[in-house]
């Protein structure tokens, strides 16, 4: 279980408890974005592995730490979920279960038994971002910045070793996993409101930037050549 | 070209790469850095005694005054400089991510399981659940 955090005190120790609670045998994995509010010491005490940032590594940036650190030390599967407790725990095990179909799971918010309101304007933009990454990846997906994810071993290398977006990975992500052959499916998650702390994208001004920066990110990936060898190879 | 401007520009282009220098000698530029900036300074150096070039272009681009010429070359060239300028930050924001989680990585984690035979139990437990490829 790989899970980014920063100042998510509010919601990080019982997130870790849940997950550790449901899945006594997974490794939990929590990377303190160099919080101000404790989060590592909560999600410490709640049982889970801490890694501190020293600076603000970004939510991509923390992200990545998590799959270098489950590359350098063999995992096989990689579980990425939130600290501000909008994924339910429940959710892992169906997307746990699809990893062996897939070596990118996606948990959706908008398919099957989500119960998830979000203001319009976003809404049109992830389904507008997750309509197009469809069509350029040939595969229907509902909910390409969900980060609820499970990603297999070739996949979460890759990920490590090469580029990953330091402010939002998202559906340019997918597309570039995609891209090297990897197969990406998706299960529906149940999403809740944030308990506690802000959004990465609230304001107007990240909203504009994430409106003009993805459609950028996907045309530049595509744009990108995959590399020859996918996987653990890729350096 | 009239006197006055040529004397404002070779005055100017002295104090430039005078102050060019003067920041490598006091460590503040690098060497490989200055090199643009002085270039930058001996053109208008060079355009102010030489002005041939300068009137040549104006005819090639089809500008009326050579001011105009020296204003477009000028701006391009900054534009030119701020994009590398700007490749430069990027190259080095991902150096210092690599770095930071590298620190991350080795500053070593907190918390519970930090054993090698609890990681190794729970390691092979992610292995039955997906064979390694």
């Amino acid at each position: 279980m790989v899970i980014p955090a920063r100042n998510e005190a509010g919601s990080v120790g019982s997130v870790v408890s849940r997950v550790a609670a449901l899945h006594p045998g997974f490794d939990i994995l929590v990377i303190d974005d160099d919080s101000s509010d404790g989060t590592g010491e909560l999600a410490h005490q709640a049982g889970a592995r801490v890694l501190r940032a020293p600076v603000n590594l970004g939510y991509g940036g923390a992200v990545q730490t998590g799959f270098k650190y489950a590359y350098e030390h063999g995992y096989d599967l990689v579980v990425l979920m939130d600290a501000d407790g909008q994924h339910d725990p429940e959710g892992i095990s169906d997307l746990i279960a699809a990893s062996a179909d897939y070596d990118l799971v996606v948990g959706s918010r908008f398919k099957g038994r989500a119960s998830y309101r979000i203001s319009p304007i976003r809404l049109v933009g992830m389904r507008l971002f997750s309509a197009i990454a469809s069509a350029i990846m040939g595969r229907h997906l509902t909910d390409t910045s969900s980060g609820f994810q499970a990603l297999g071993r070739p996949v979460f290398s890759l990920l490590a070793l090469g580029a990953y977006p330091v402010d939002f990975p998202d559906a340019d992500t997918l597309i570039w996993v995609s891209r090297h052959g990897f197969k990406v499916g998706e299960v529906g998650v149940v999403m809740h409101r944030r308990v506690a702390g802000k959004s990465m994208i609230s304001g107007v001004g990240s909203s504009v930037r994430y409106a003009l920066k993805m459609p950028l990110a996907i045309l530049v990936t595509i744009l990108r050549i995959p590399s020859a060898e996918k996987g653990e190879d890729v350096r | 070209m009239n006197l006055q401007v040529r004397i404002i520009s070779l005055i100017v282009s002295v104090l430039f790469v005078a102050y060019v220098i003067q920041l490598v000698r006091s460590r503040k530029l690098r060497e490989t850095d200055s090199i643009v900036w002085i270039l930058a300074g001996v053109a208008i150096f060079i355009l102010a005694v030489w002005v041939k070039p300068l009137i040549l272009l104006t005819r090639l681009i089809g500008a009326k005054l050579w001011a105009s010429t020296l204003f477009f070359s000028g701006l391009v060239f900054l534009t030119f400089v701020s994009l590398w300028i700007t490749t430069r930050i990027s190259a080095l924001s991902d150096e210092v991510r690599e770095l930071a989680q590298r620190v991350t990585l080795l500053s070593g984690e907190e918390g519970p399981g930090k054993t090698e035979a609890t990681t190794g139990v729970n390691r092979e437990s992610f292995r039955k659940e997906r064979p390694t490829q």
